[in-house]
């Protein structure tokens, strides 16, 4: 009797459990569309070399489309964005600027395991643009990538820090704990300084030690930063790789067009306790819009800064390196590295005999991001994203994920000018409060604030938030929530997280069905 | 006073109502008839469009088979997983073109990742009644062929390898990673940023090869080449005045011309081998190259402008030397002309 009680009472609670998990789950992210399979490193895995990165869209406005300078500038950026660096200054597998054919590359344009160029710097997060920019195409977000390139059997594609870059060509790295092998990519910035005050800045995670394709740097015994320490002790705030898709038609939007969308929203944003703020350039006041804080003003500068931040490619932009010691740099490596080509000679590959071949990468990678498309949303939608899409503005998503902005009327670029933008974001900072918050200040961007992340595209990422901590959209979505806390202001998102939480599941179920369709 | 001036002058209040009515009305006549006129010549020209898209696979290579009968062909990368294809055709005076136009010229066939687009003449569009351009934008791994009877062609951005020939009209490719080859019969070649080989020939026409990694093998019956930054390469100018120019040959070199000029600036990485019936061989190396030297002439003269070769006198007629301790053979042969080493 008492053991049928207790299968009677075993059953209720389990009956109890499974009618919470079904109110709780009755939502569900539905996933990457298309698949991780079909998408970035889920297509190398197969054989199939990852897509590369759209070309801008004729203008919908006129009708224009890329011209063939453009296109060229755009297709020269891809062969830039794609090289594999090497270490030294002239120790390339194959020509600098080369494409690597018929030596077993799955992609001549984006080589895994054959160098293509030269520079990376003795601290670095990344040897080549692209494997940190792969999801769902050359170009995206941070994405998966097989770890054993030219292998006969790939293995499973992976975070590519997990092990391809930390230890391709034989560099010694230890793998932080924080990189996970299905894991977001992750840079990290340490929030103080040992003394306690404000640091901010990028740490590279890996260096050059060990090089096997480097006879320059023999006796280079560079160590990392001690991140399990910092980890520990809660100084490392993370970020992960934005998607570089749509970024010309960003930075086509002006200043009074960002303001009037937010002028337009202000009766609706106040009752719910949003304000934001443009995060503006210390130099001219302007709008700065780039970077999860907003932090970057311009395409140009943020290739030039990813160049020697990422990948510890001094060029005209950020001249000086962020390691110098000498063991490690080669004894005949120019700094800057990256420069405006002036050779003499052909050695480089790089004679005047074309004018984009005066250009260094960097510059070429501004060109390539500026004529990359946005990216493509669902072209059939289902029924439920259509409702989706009514009820993420119904609710007040769209008062900071706004759905569409204007670039400017004349531009040099007629392919640029005067389009629509449908980026799902309002390009300002917002208090996000204490759950987001990193600590992290950048320019007029404070530790809790970040940029409105744009959502086209967000339907083929794979992580979310500034520091890739879920790759659940609904969980996405509560983490907008914080209440105020002694340190930050509540979220500026916490009146329309509540509308959210007041909505069906059902009605749920259509925002991440939209969101996934974008 | 002459009757002309006299009619000007005569006070026009006279005639005034009447005449001034009538110039009104046959003004007015005029810009009617001239309208009507203007709007039959472009009703009788007239222009007309097509835009098509197709969802193709994005996990397979494209294979891209296009045939254009006249008009200019554009193939470039766009996105993966589709191809956009737009046509824009524009009559001349004396023909008409309307939206029946392309769905009577043109084919489109599509059976998974095999794509088959055929424009055929139309014998109540005659060719040169008609200018039709064609914009295809496909994915990056596409293979493509391409024929076009009269008209331009330009590929542009994708993965290859690209078979285009055309009869009479200019073929461009550029930013093509594998192998091109390409074929004129009168037209100009210009072929740059080929990942693999590229083979080129024209019957008459310039041709222009440069950055191909993996060398070029071109041939003019009559024009010139121009090769820059090319691996492996051969190169022959047929017939007539031609000119070869080569700057950064990376591999070995093979040129020939007949009356026309050989011009070569590169540091020698392997062998060349230089031959002209009666035009002038002209080499041009950094001064501390090192290479074999072995140059003759028959009727010409060989010119030594260099510090590390002995200047050879004007009887000489073949000179050979290890310059810089040797490397490198570099042949040089001219029937009739000059062979000058810088």
């Amino acid at each position: 009797m008492k053991e049928t009680r207790r299968f009677a009472q075993g059953l209720a609670v389990s009956c109890i459990l499974l009618l919470s998990a079904g109110m709780a789950f009755g939502q569900n992210d539905p996933g990457v569309r298309g698949g991780l399979s079909n998408t970035g490193g889920g297509l190398q895995q197969q054989g199939i070399p990852i897509p590369h990165p759209p070309v801008i869209s004729a203008n919908p406005t006129t009708g224009k489309p890329i011209n063939d300078n453009e296109l060229a500038s755009f297709l020269e950026g891809i062969a830039r964005a794609g090289q594999l660096e090497s270490t030294c200054d002239d120790c390339a597998d194959v020509t600098d600027g080369s494409a690597v054919n018929n030596l077993g590359e799955l992609d001549s344009m984006f080589p895994q395991f054959h160098t293509n160029s030269n520079g990376l710097g003795a601290r670095h997060n990344a040897d080549q643009c692209f494997a940190c920019h792969a999801q769902p195409t050359l170009g995206g977000s941070g994405g998966f990538l097989v770890p054993n390139p030219g292998d006969k059997i790939p293995q499973q594609a992976e975070n590519p820090q997990f092990r391809l870059i930390p230890h391709r060509y034989g560099r010694q790295n230890v793998v932080p704990s924080f990189e996970h092998r299905f894991g977001p990519i992750r840079e990290v910035r340490f929030k103080h300084k040992p003394d306690g005050t404000p640091d901010g800045g990028v740490h590279q995670l890996w260096t050059v030690r060990g090089s096997i394709n480097d006879s320059t740097i023999p006796n280079c015994s560079l160590t990392q930063p001690d991140f399990e320490a910092e980890y520990k002790n809660g100084n490392l705030a993370f970020r992960i790789p934005l998607q570089m898709t749509g970024l010309g038609l960003l930075e086509s939007i002006q200043d009074r067009e960002i303001l009037s969308q937010h002028d337009a929203t202000a009766s609706l944003r106040a009752p719910l306790g949003i304000t934001g703020h443009p995060n503006r350039s210390g130099n001219d006041g302007t709008i700065t819009r780039f970077g999860w804080k907003a932090q970057n003003k311009s395409i140009t500068i943020f290739a030039g800064e990813a160049y020697n931040v990422e990948m510890g490619i001094t060029n005209e932009a950020f001249p000086t390196a962020t390691e110098e010691d000498p063991d490690c740099q080669g004894s005949s490596k120019p700094e800057p590295n990256d420069v405006v080509r002036t050779d003499s000679t052909e050695i480089k590959n790089q004679k005047f005999d074309n004018p984009l071949h005066i250009l260094p990468d960097w510059q070429q990678f501004q060109m390539l991001m500026r004529f990359t498309d946005g990216p493509a949303p669902d072209p059939n939608p289902s029924d439920s994203a259509k409702r989706g899409r009514t009820i993420f503005a119904d609710i007040g998503c769209s008062l900071c994920h706004t759905p569409q902005m204007q670039t400017a009327p004349v531009m040099n670029s007629a392919v640029l000018q005067n389009r629509p933008v449908n980026s799902y974001t309002d390009l300002l900072v917002h208090h996000m409060g204490s759950k987001l918050a990193d600590d992290i200040s950048q320019g007029q961007a404070g530790p809790d604030e970040f940029r409105t992340t744009p959502l086209w595209g967000v339907g083929q990422r794979i992580f979310f938030l500034h520091d890739g901590r879920t790759s659940d959209l609904l969980q996405a979505i509560r983490e907008h929530f914080s209440p105020a806390s002694p340190n930050y202001p509540a979220s500026e998102a916490n009146g329309v997280v509540r509308k959210f939480n007041q909505l069906s599941p059902a009605e749920k179920q259509t925002i991440l069905d939209f969101l996934r369709s974008l | 006073m002459p009757p002309s001036l006299e009619r000007r002058s005569s006070p026009r209040p006279a005639v005034g109502h009447n005449v001034h009515t009538t110039w009104c009305l046959g003004w007015f006549l005029g810009v009617a008839i001239t309208s009507l006129a203007c709007f039959q010549q472009s009703r009788a020209q007239g222009t007309t469009e097509i835009h098509r898209t197709l969802v193709v696979p994005a996990t397979e290579i494209l294979i891209f088979d296009v045939e254009i009968a006249s008009g200019d062909l554009q193939i470039l990368y766009g996105r993966d997983g589709q191809v956009s294809i737009s046509g824009y055709a524009k009559a001349s005076a004396e023909a008409k073109v309307d939206d029946t136009f392309f769905p009577s010229v043109l084919t489109i066939d599509q059976q998974g990742n095999h794509l088959n687009v055929r424009q055929t003449p139309s014998p109540a569009h005659p060719q040169k009644a008609v200018s039709i351009f064609y914009r295809i934008q496909v994915p990056y791994r596409t293979e493509v062929t391409s024929k076009v009877g009269q008209g331009k062609q330009n590929i542009i951005g994708i993965l290859g390898p690209v078979k285009a020939a055309t009869l009479h009209g200019n073929i461009t490719a550029s930013y093509v990673s594998k192998n091109v080859h390409a074929q004129v019969d009168d037209g100009n070649l210009d072929l740059q940023e080929i990942g693999e080989h590229v083979e080129a020939t024209t019957g008459s026409g310039n041709i222009t090869c440069a950055r191909v990694s993996q060398g070029v093998s071109a041939e003019t019956i009559d024009g010139d080449i121009y090769l820059a930054v090319v691996g492996p390469s051969q190169a022959s100018v047929k017939t007539g005045t031609g000119r070869l120019e080569v700057r950064a040959a990376r591999g070995t070199f093979v040129g020939s011309t007949q009356a026309g000029d050989l011009h070569i600036t590169a540091i020698p990485h392997d062998a060349w081998r230089l031959s002209s019936a009666s035009g002038n061989i002209r080499v041009e190396l950094p001064p501390t190259a090192k290479f074999e030297l072995d140059a003759a002439v028959g009727s010409g003269k060989v010119v030594v402008d260099r510090e590390d070769i002995a200047k050879p006198n004007a009887e000489v007629r073949h000179i050979h030397d290890q310059v810089n301790g040797g490397g490198k053979l570099i042949e040089a042969h001219s029937d009739a002309g000059t062979i000058v080493i810088r």
